[in-house]
């Protein structure tokens, strides 16, 4: 310590200054001390005048700095006192201060000569003073002043300061090193205190910092131990030595244990059921032997205390030191048991349930196959398997396609069709319509017919596959087929029963025909009265043996579906008459009237069937007149409505019989019913005749009805006919048949017979033919000889070539047989048929020029040979074959329609009345304005009407006169008197006695009475024309 | 009158009888015509002549009131005697005109 000290510190400053001062006193020197950098550590003492002279100045001052730091320099260098002599000449002792071996200042004694100045020094000063800006003479003044001192002396003195001032620096430094001790001591003890404070402070400080840590962990603990305790999961921690170190609340419940009874166990003998500890222990011992790493997750059971398993599902983790070693296990734990259970029960329910749906599914006979996107089969049941004679363990994962392609045997329809719409369905993702198949699972097994069904699945496992069935259809298969047999053998029946019919009615009424023919052949001879009576009788049985026959097989026709209906264009008006007209024998001996009543609207056309219409009145009107005795029986005809091309007929036949009972009404339409038992006695009839009228009329869309409000009976007759589009009008021009030769053909010599006989009754030439194959050649060669045939008659039902047949071939233009002989070609033929037969139409096509029913009326047969020879002679010889055939109706018809009247009526307006409405009725009228016209016209071409109407008042000439003129007229004329003459009518507003017979003397036929109405015309046309 | 009995009556369309009636009607005033110049010439045969031909006309379409009166007035002209037959006629003329209308002439 007391090395360091400067000397200030060690020396009391004040001491050494008083030391200095004596000494400096005493030895007469000038003292200092300074410091080792040079710094005055005393004030000077005893300072002699030269040298404060010389520091006056400032020049001096420095000099004499320079000079002192010189000599201490000097001084130190040396390390011992010495006396140096300054810039100034001045002698100084220097001694250096050096306490403990350190310098710590220096001490100047100086300022002094040893000597009184020499003259050379005393030179320098005054030089110096010079130098220093001093005047020479004060500082050489002061020179002399300077003391002397022995140098032995300052020496001595100097050197006895010296050891005083070391004592005193000895002294002081170890004074300064106690103080300093002291210092330190206290320093220390200060330190130390200040140390202990802060060490309390922080130890405090750490203290609560520790208190508060623990705080924060004893929360966090309690919130972890609550989240431990509350965790639904159990928390095991084992050590490495197998004992439990923790247990949650959660463990503890579900091992059954307090946890105090759990912690320090050993898990694997306590806790885990005994079959599994070896295992679970071994995988442990790998486990914290590092050698493992822990298993995600795994399933072990745990024993409770009751005894009782619980399943539990652990996660293991690896618990470590700070080392790394590893300490044991954290296990964490959830107890599955209930979730195991259900999934037992799941399973096996579901196992139950999935077996259940395989025995449905395999015990189904629906087959069926569970594909995939790409058609691999996913499964099959038994059924399938059956079918197609598959295995399921086979076919799984195979293409279905191809499995059983061979299988089947022929698809329903055309394969291709087949693949395309099925492969459509697959790209469209659709259900397939079903179809049919038909299998074969293997060449000895029986095959199946299947109905497949295919549809997509569109959710689930198997989406985009398909679900495809195939139903067993075999059995319905084969019904189908029994059926489709049976179908054929029903129409087969069908067939048979038609054509049974068909035959049935030839048989029948060619015997029939016979009966009836002869019996009028037999009325033609001479026979007496009886025999007369006789042969009437067995006429009349025949025919209505005939209808009866009629009856039954129209009956039976219509319950088989086999009634056919004609369409051909006739006049209603002259079918009302005809019937008429038929029914009138049948009343001879009762007075009853028979009226028929035209409606005007009548058209004179339409389309129909006449035969059946013609039944079915006469049927009717036949009934009038079983049942009444006397007074009158109506027909009316008229139209009661129109629609589009039709019209509806309307009959309605008025009797004043016996009528019908209110109850009775409908039944009466049923088949086999009459009014009563006793009817059938009585009237006789079938009872067949009503319900056939009736469903006739249904089939023509109308109906038949019966009113009875008394006395006598109404019947009714609705139908449907077409209107006709066209009235084809022919001249009729009669025609002898006197020297005709007709050809005559049928297989059956009977009708033959008859046929001859009733045409060399009009005096015709006849060649009758049995075969059908001699028919042309006979023509041919008739032709060739010059005698051709003027007509053909031909039966159509003939075995071989048929009546058809024979006709085509004559109308044939490129027969080579006809040989282009036009006149052949174009003869006219007559077709003869059963009246069964709806053949007119065909016979029209076949080329016949008319049309007969049988059985034959002569008088028709007659009208038709005219009009069909006639036909051709007047227009010669027709290249054009093909026209309308004329039947019984329409040779009336045409007659009727090709009737050109003469109206001779001066009134236009009664002209123009009277001519509309003859028009409308069908009938071609020429007008004639008066009497003279009316000769004019009449005598310019008598040969254009076949009647006069006479108006009898008219200007001119009246009626009367124009009669005379044109009877006169005509009588002149008229030769041949196969032209009849003409009939004249007269057109009367009254009808009195006188009135006629001038008429009748003016050679007028008849009469009518104004205004005409079209029944009384037709009436009269009948009459005179017909 | 009307017009589609009196038609059917004739079985014709009921066009085809208002024809007839546009011709009836133009006859008939003709016929009228004649039948006042013969009443006014005091000429029986011509009235009965001219009555005769409007009373057939007209009751062959039905006209029964025009008839009923053409008649009388053709009796009158038989019979020679031609009192009240202008005043009768007058009243055929009114028919005929009522007629006219009727049809829509």
């Amino acid at each position: 310590m007391g090395k360091l000290m400067p000397l200030q510190k060690l020396i009391d400053l004040d001491e050494l200054q008083a030391i200095q001062n004596s000494f400096a006193g005493t030895v007469g020197t000038s003292s200092v001390i300074f410091s080792p950098e040079g710094v005055p550590l005393t004030r000077f003492s005893n300072p002699t005048g030269f040298c404060s002279l010389i520091q006056s100045t400032d020049e001096g001052k420095k000099r004499c700095f320079q000079c002192f730091m010189e000599m201490s320099r000097k001084a130190l260098k040396l390390k011992e006192s010495k006396i140096l002599y300054c810039f100034a000449q001045a002698g100084h002792f220097v001694a250096p201060i050096i306490i403990d071996g350190v310098h710590k200042g220096t001490m100047f004694s100086g300022q002094f000569i040893p000597q009184e100045f020499s003259p050379e020094q005393l030179k320098d000063i005054e030089k110096l003073a010079g130098e220093i800006k001093l005047d020479p003479g004060l500082l050489l003044e002061k020179a002399r002043d300077m003391r002397v001192v022995e140098e032995d002396v300052v020496w001595n003195y100097s050197a006895l300061l010296c050891q005083i001032v070391d004592v005193l620096a000895k002294l002081g430094a170890q004074k300064a090193g106690l103080s300093r001790a002291k210092d330190e001591l206290q320093k220390a003890r200060d330190e130390l205190e200040i140390r202990v404070q802060e060490r309390t402070a922080e130890l405090k400080q750490k203290i609560t910092e520790r208190k508060q840590a623990e705080k924060i962990v004893r929360k966090e603990r309690d919130i972890a131990q609550k989240y431990f305790d509350i965790s639904g999961v159990m928390f095991v921690v084992i050590d490495a030595d197998w004992k439990v170190r923790l247990i949650n609340r959660k463990g503890c419940e579900i091992l059954g244990y307090r946890e105090e009874d759990i912690i320090g166990k050993d898990w694997f003998s306590n806790f885990l059921p005994e079959r599994i500890r070896d295992k679970v222990m071994r995988a442990f011992e790998s486990l914290t032997a590092g050698d493992v790493e822990p298993v995600e997750y795994h399933e072990n059971p745990v024993l409770t205390k009751s005894g009782n398993e619980r399943v539990i599902s652990w996660h293991n983790c690896i618990l470590r030191d700070e080392e790394g070693r590893i300490q044991g296990t954290l296990g964490s734990g959830e107890d599955i048991t209930g979730r195991k259970q259900a999934e037992e029960a799941l399973r096996e329910s579901e196992g139950k349930y999935r077996s259940l749906i395989d025995d449905v599914l395999d015990t189904s006979d629906i087959g069926i196959f569970i594909l995939d996107v790409e058609f691999k089969v996913i499964w099959i049941n038994h059924a399938t398997e059956k079918y197609f004679g598959l295995k399921r363990e086979d076919v799984i994962g195979k293409d279905k396609r191809q499995l059983i392609r061979k299988r089947i045997k022929n698809i329903f329809e055309d394969p291709e069709t087949f693949k395309q719409k099925v492969f459509a369905t697959y790209d469209n993702n659709t259900y397939i319509e079903n179809f049919e198949c038909h299998v074969l699972p293997d060449e000895e097994q029986e095959e199946y017919w299947l109905e497949h069904w295919s549809q997509p699945i569109r959710s689930g496992l198997y989406k985009g596959g398909r679900i495809e069935h195939y139903s067993d259809i075999t059995r319905r298969k084969q019904v189908e087929i029994e059926l489709q047999k049976a179908k054929q053998g029903a129409e087969s029946a069908n067939i048979a029963k038609s054509e049974f019919l068909a035959n049935m009615s030839h048989e029948i009424r060619t015997p029939m025909n016979a009966v009836i023919g002869f019996t009028d052949m037999l009325l033609d001879t001479d026979l007496d009265k009886d025999q007369i009576d006789y042969a009437k009788t067995i006429r009349g049985s025949g025919n209505a043996l005939l209808s009866v026959i009629n009856d039954v097989l129209d009956f039976s026709k219509i319950e088989a579906g086999e009634m056919d209906f004609e369409e051909i264009g006739f006049d209603p008006e002259l079918l009302a008459y005809d019937v008429c007209e038929l029914i009138s024998p049948r009343v001879q001996p009762k007075p009853i009237e028979i009226l028929c009543r035209i409606g005007d609207n009548l058209p004179s056309q339409v389309r129909g069937d006449p035969g059946r219409l013609r039944q079915i009145l006469t049927n009717l009107i036949g009934n009038a007149t079983k049942f009444t005795e006397s007074g009158e029986i109506e027909l009316a005809l008229d139209i009661e409505a129109e629609k589009d091309d039709q019209v509806k007929l309307h009959a309605a036949i008025r009797d004043t019989g016996i009528g019908i009972p209110k109850d009775k009404l409908s039944t009466i339409f049923s088949p086999f019913q009459q009014v009563d038992g006793s009817t059938t006695r009585k009237y006789g009839g079938t009872g067949l005749g009503l319900s056939i009228c009736k469903k006739m009329s249904e089939i023509m869309r109308g109906d038949v009805w019966a009113e009875s409000p008394g006395p006598g009976s109404t019947f009714h007759f609705t139908a449907w006919l077409k209107k006709a589009e066209d009235k084809e009008v022919r001249r009729f021009t009669p025609v002898s048949l006197t020297g005709r030769k007709v050809l005559i053909i049928d297989d059956n010599q009977t009708n033959l017979d008859i046929l001859t006989h009733l045409l060399e009754l009009v005096s015709m030439r006849v060649v009758a033919l049995r075969n059908s194959a001699d028919v042309v050649p006979t023509l041919g060669n008739a032709f060739q000889s010059g005698d051709p045939f003027d007509s053909c008659i031909l039966d159509i039902q003939m075995p071989g070539m048929s009546g058809y047949d024979v006709a085509k071939q004559i109308r044939n233009p490129k027969s080579s047989i006809i040989n282009h002989q036009s006149s052949i070609q174009s003869l006219p033929l007559l077709a003869l048929s059963s009246l069964m037969e709806r053949n007119a139409r065909k016979c029209e096509e076949a080329g016949f020029n008319g049309f007969l029913n049988k059985p034959i009326r002569r008088e028709k047969l007659y009208r038709m040979l005219e009009r069909i020879i006639g036909e051709r002679e007047v227009e010669g010889k027709k290249d054009k074959v093909k026209e309308k055939i004329i039947t019984q109706y329409s040779v009336r018809e045409e007659m009727k329609h090709s009737v050109r009247i003469l109206l001779a009526e001066d009134n236009s307006v009664n002209q123009k009345l009277a001519k509309m409405m003859l028009t409308k009725a069908g009938y071609q009228v020429e007008v004639a304005n008066n009497g003279k016209e009316a000769v004019e016209k009449y005598t310019a071409s008598p040969e254009n009407f076949d009647l006069i109407f006479m108006d009898i008042q008219m200007p001119e000439m009246d009626g009367l006169a124009a009669t005379r003129e044109i009877r006169k007229q005509s009588s002149i004329n008229n030769q041949k008197s196969t032209i009849k003459k003409i009939p004249i009518v007269a057109m009367t507003a009254h009808a009195m006695k006188g009135d006629r017979e001038r008429c009748i003397e003016a050679g007028m036929d008849d009469y009518i009475t104004k205004p005409i109405k079209r029944g009384l015309v037709f009436e009269v046309l009948e009459k005179w024309v017909f | 009158m009307n017009l589609r009995e009196l038609a059917e009556n004739l079985g014709l369309e009921e066009d085809e009888y208002l024809e007839l009636i546009g011709l009836f009607v133009e006859v008939g005033t003709t016929d009228l015509d004649k039948l006042q110049s013969a009443i006014d010439e005091g000429n029986a045969e011509d009235v009965a002549k001219a009555a005769h031909s409007l009373k057939g006309a007209s009751g062959n379409l039905g006209l029964m009131e025009f008839f009923q009166i053409a008649k009388e007035i053709e009796e009158k002209g038989r019979s020679g005697l031609l009192e009240g037959a202008a005043e009768v006629t007058q009243a055929l003329k009114e028919r005929l005109k009522a007629i006219a209308e009727f049809a829509g002439q």
